[in-house]
């Protein structure tokens, strides 16, 4: 329905288009049907004349021949008559009559005419007829004619001769003295034989009748028997009479059925000449000329048709293109072409502010100064000196063809960006620019976000740079911390290198440190490669209980001595899974001491693993959960990114690379596993672990192994424990040190607070029994080493003693030893048997 | 331990029996240490601290001297250094410094007790 609208729309805009050339083309065929008409109508009228006159000519030379014989009737019998008058006997007269008679054949022909005369009763002839005397010339048409014209000539009809039986006419007169009587039989074929046709139409066709209607002649080509031919004329003498072919355009219908001209001209006798001209002859010319004028026009409307086809065609891509640039337009709220030479503009398209108060075109500054009336007031000076006509004017100088720039314009209540732009090009008028406008309020938002985008990225990418160069001091210092301690142990080791005993424990402890500080060149390096995504996964089938108990089982004296409520919730129906187990503890230590580290005491930490499906690949949760200070919104979103430590939490006492999350994402993401965080500031913090894993048919032996695996407590005793004495003055050291090992303890030695740290940190976990801290130490006082002990990312680091030896009595230094850490403190100098009941209690009541 | 040695670091303000409980009875460490507490820089760094005003350094040494002289059951000396230091941590600099006639003296008199039983 719709295809038809527009179909026939479409029609009614080609022929809206075409009717130009249609009325063209109509003129034409008017002009040319008129021009045809008149044409015909005047070559018809001509030959009116020329046939009528061609009649006329006939009629006349017929009656002048006529007339010779009338006069030469006359002069017979008015001689006659003289001689009569003069006395002449009969047979005198009789005799001239015969000269006469010859003179005449002699003259004029003997078949052309036969003349004779009724002299006194008897015919006399030049050739005397057989049967003369016979003939019965009284009832004669002619004879009774020329009695009753007595004395004028008279003509006959034709009619056919009864004695040779050829149509003839005569010619009589009678004398008046005499009553003789003269006629002349004339054969009509001898009238008309003289007669010049030229210049009428060969097929034209004359016809001679005489009074009553009886064809006398006919020169034709009509192939007809002379009674059609009569009937023929019959119709055409009845069709002049009643005046029917007296017009120029009248015709007759011939016996062939053609259509033909009439002319004719009527005698005195009553004779008329009737020539017919066939229209087609006539028109011959007419038609040969209609006949090229109808190529013409063919050619013509040919054109005609081959130009509107091809205008249609431009008007079609003019039209597309149009449509086109009215799109483009579209994207302009205004378009001004402007000269800026006549300082005058054009408004092709104007803003509904401008429209309303300039005319469509006009001077130039009228337009400015309206258009800079929206314009935000610090753009307008500059707009205004940028698109004077003089400006447009260098800018086209120096072939500038797209010349702009961006303002806020108010639009309404609201000011929103807009962009406008001197176009200049060649196909322009001379001394024509556009000048257009453009809203792009989206555009710039956009820009400006992009903008502020950069700006962040650039911002992050500087923050990151720093984030890694804090990351960098943090692990020059977290190295040189085992690196101390390596070279102090080997001093050590050095001075008592006669004492197998000393040399073992310190070669021990030179390789726990060198242990340590490995593992945190491997944590680096691991991140590293992770960062370039080259950690391998080593998958092996393991058992994923054992794998996170073992793990758990690792914090749970951390957890007792902080007071820390510990749970492991099992969930598993196939335990044994294919995976790499070394990277499971990896992500379950790194997630239990960032739980264990920011839990406060009292507080509780749950883990959870459970196997989602049975499936044959299944998914595994293991979740750890604190309820301890958690995570603030904004560290929340940055809790995965490398060295995040440094830069979040500068102003706590946390150890540790800050890669221990970023490399459990790592982990996890390269398990094809998923790791969640929710956290709320003083709530407590989760995290989830979802891992696919390839559950392993568990054998019997392996299960009962795991079975026996059950962790058994350690026992506390005194003697033979290894003390970390820190105590910067030699002569203390040395008594304390002597005291301490007669009693069967061994010493570390620490001369500062540092040093005792980077001691403690080298330790393997819960080497050290204890640690006796001198308050007042140089580099780092006691409470500082002590509350960096307790801070420290190790399982003993919460749990070991850590014992003020003050000769203080001062209560806030007391206050200041339990704030850092310590759990008591015992006076200088020390007292071995109070320093044995202190660790006893305290070993009782951290429960070891 | 002779008598003599006794009644001579006695004299000199020294709780003997404590120091020898301390040390286990035993004369070798107690010499030892002696002679160590001799050979210590802290009275030293006291002296030129407290000439030099530089009241910190003169609470660390005097400190140091406290608890060394206890360990070592100087009695007098460690009364002394306990008072200066409580002088010291009030901010008293003055006070402190005042004590020094009587802490030189003191010390000085250990010193020569440490002296005359070993040397």
């Amino acid at each position: 329905m719709l295809a038809v609208k527009t179909a026939g729309k479409k029609f009614c805009h080609i022929l809206k288009k075409l009717r130009f050339y249609i009325f063209m083309f109509a003129l034409l065929v008017i002009l040319g049907s008129i021009f045809h008409v008149i044409l015909r109508d005047t070559l018809l009228q001509n030959y009116q004349d020329l046939g009528t006159s061609m009649a006329q000519r006939y009629s006349a030379e017929i009656e002048s021949e006529l007339s010779a014989y009338r006069v030469l009737v006359s002069f017979g019998a008015e001689s006659i008559d003289a001689r009569v008058g003069s006395g002449e006997s009969s047979e005198e007269i009789e005799e001239w009559i015969v000269r006469y008679c010859e003179r005449l054949y002699q003259v004029l022909g003997e078949d052309v005419v036969d003349p004779y005369v009724v002299y006194e009763g008897r015919i006399v002839a030049a050739n005397p007829w057989e049967g003369d005397s016979d003939y019965d010339y009284a009832s004669t048409e002619w004879y009774q004619k020329a009695l009753e014209a007595d004395g004028q000539v008279i003509f006959t009809d034709v009619y056919s001769d009864v004695i040779s039986g050829r149509q003839v006419i005569t010619i009589a007169a009678m004398c008046r003295e005499s009553g003789a009587v003269i006629a002349f039989d004339i054969y009509p074929e001898n009238l008309f034989f003289r007669q010049d046709e030229s210049i009428l139409p060969e097929d034209t066709s004359m016809y001679i009748g005489d009074a009553s209607g009886k064809l006398l002649y006919a020169k034709t080509f009509l192939e007809h028997s002379d009674e059609e031919l009569g009937d023929y004329l019959s119709k055409i003498r009845e069709g002049i009479r009643n005046g029917e072919l007296g017009r120029y355009d009248s015709y007759v219908v011939d016996l062939d059925g053609n259509q033909r001209s009439v002319y004719y001209d009527q005698m005195d006798n009553g004779w008329y000449v009737v020539i017919t001209v066939p229209f087609s002859s006539i028109l011959d010319q007419l038609n040969w000329f209609s006949i090229m004028f109808g190529l013409v026009m063919l050619v013509g409307v040919c054109t005609l048709f081959f130009v509107a086809l091809r205008n249609l065609r431009l008007d079609y891509i003019v039209e597309r293109t149009n449509d086109t640039i009215r799109v483009l337009g579209n994207s302009y709220y205004a378009l001004y072409r402007v000269d800026y030479k006549a300082d005058t503009y054009e408004m092709i398209k104007g803003s509904e502010y401008v429209r309303s108060r300039i005319p469509s075109s006009g001077p130039y500054p009228d337009l400015v100064r309206t258009a800079g009336e929206v314009i935000e007031e610090k753009a307008f000076r500059e707009f205004c000196e940028s698109f004077s006509a003089e400006n447009i004017r260098n800018l086209v100088t120096k072939r500038i063809r797209n010349y702009g720039g961006d303002f806020k314009r108010k639009f309404g209540a609201e000011y929103r960006w807009v962009s406008v732009r001197v176009l200049f090009d060649e196909s322009l008028a001379p001394n024509e620019v556009v000048l257009c406008f453009r809203e792009i309020e989206e555009e710039k938002r956009q820009q400006f976000q992009e903008r502020k985008l950069l700006e962040e990225a650039l911002e992050s990418a500087r923050q990151s740079e720093k984030s890694k160069h804090a990351f960098f001091n943090n692990m020059s210092h977290d190295m040189r911390t085992p690196l101390n301690a390596i070279l102090g142990l080997s001093a050590l080791l050095r001075q008592h290198a006669d004492d197998p005993e000393k040399v073992k424990d310190y070669v021990d402890k030179i390789s726990y440190s060198s242990q340590q500080l490995l593992d945190l060149v491997n944590d680096i390096l691991d991140m590293s490669r992770m960062e370039q995504g080259k950690v391998v996964l080593n998958n092996q089938a393991f058992n994923l209980k054992e794998c996170i108990q073992a793990c758990a089982e690792s914090f749970r004296p951390q957890a007792e001595t902080e007071k820390k409520e510990f749970q492991v919730i099992y969930d598993l129906a196939d335990a044994r899974v294919m995976g790499d187990s070394i990277r499971i503890s990896q992500i379950l230590n790194n997630l239990l001491s960032n739980a264990f580290k920011f839990t406060p005491e009292g507080g509780k930490v749950t883990v959870s693993v459970r196997q989602m499906s049975s499936a044959n690949r299944t998914q595994y949760q293991i979740r750890v959960q604190d309820t301890g200070i958690g995570m603030s919104e904004e560290f929340l979103a940055h809790v995965f990114e490398p060295y995040a430590r440094e830069t979040r939490f500068t102003s706590r006492q946390i150890t540790g690379t800050g890669l221990g999350m970023p490399i459990v994402k790592s982990l996890v993401t390269q398990m094809s596993g998923q790791i969640y965080v929710e956290s709320r500031l003083g709530e407590g913090t989760a995290f989830t672990v979802t891992v696919p894993f390839m559950t392993v048919q568990e054998n019997a032996e392996e299960k009962n192994k795991a079975e026996e695996k059950v962790l058994k407590p350690e026992f506390f005793s005194l003697s033979g424990k290894k003390i970390l004495l820190a105590e910067d003055n030699l002569v203390n050291m040395e008594i304390a040190t002597e005291i301490l090992t007669m009693n069967g303890l061994e010493i570390l030695q620490a001369w500062n607070g540092e040093e005792a740290l980077d001691l403690f940190r080298a330790s393997e976990p819960f080497e050290i029994d204890a640690i006796l801290m001198d308050m007042q130490m140089p580099r780092m006082d006691g409470c500082e080493a002590a509350r960096s002990i307790r801070a420290l990312p190790r399982p003993d680091a919460g749990t070991v003693p850590i014992l003020a030896v003050t000769a203080n009595a001062f209560a806030e230094d007391i206050a200041a030893t339990a704030a850092a850490g310590m759990d008591a403190h015992i006076s200088k100098p020390i007292d071995f048997h109070v320093l044995c009941e202190t660790l006893e209690r305290l070993t009782k009541e951290k429960g070891r | 331990m002779d008598e003599r040695k006794r009644e001579l670091l006695a004299g000199a303000g020294i709780d003997v029996q404590d120091a020898m409980e301390r040390f286990m009875q035993r004369d070798d460490l107690l010499e030892r240490f002696m002679k160590k507490f001799l050979e210590n820089a802290a009275f030293e760094d006291l002296k030129q601290a407290a000439a030099e005003g530089d009241c910190e350094k003169m609470l660390a040494a005097s400190h140091s001297l406290k608890g060394m002289c206890a360990n070592l059951s100087m009695t007098e000396l460690t009364a002394l250094f306990t008072g200066q230091v409580a002088r010291l941590r009030s901010g008293d600099f003055s006070g402190a410094k005042e004590m020094m006639d009587e802490i030189r003296k003191a010390y000085g008199l250990v010193e020569e007790a440490i002296r005359g039983c070993w040397q």
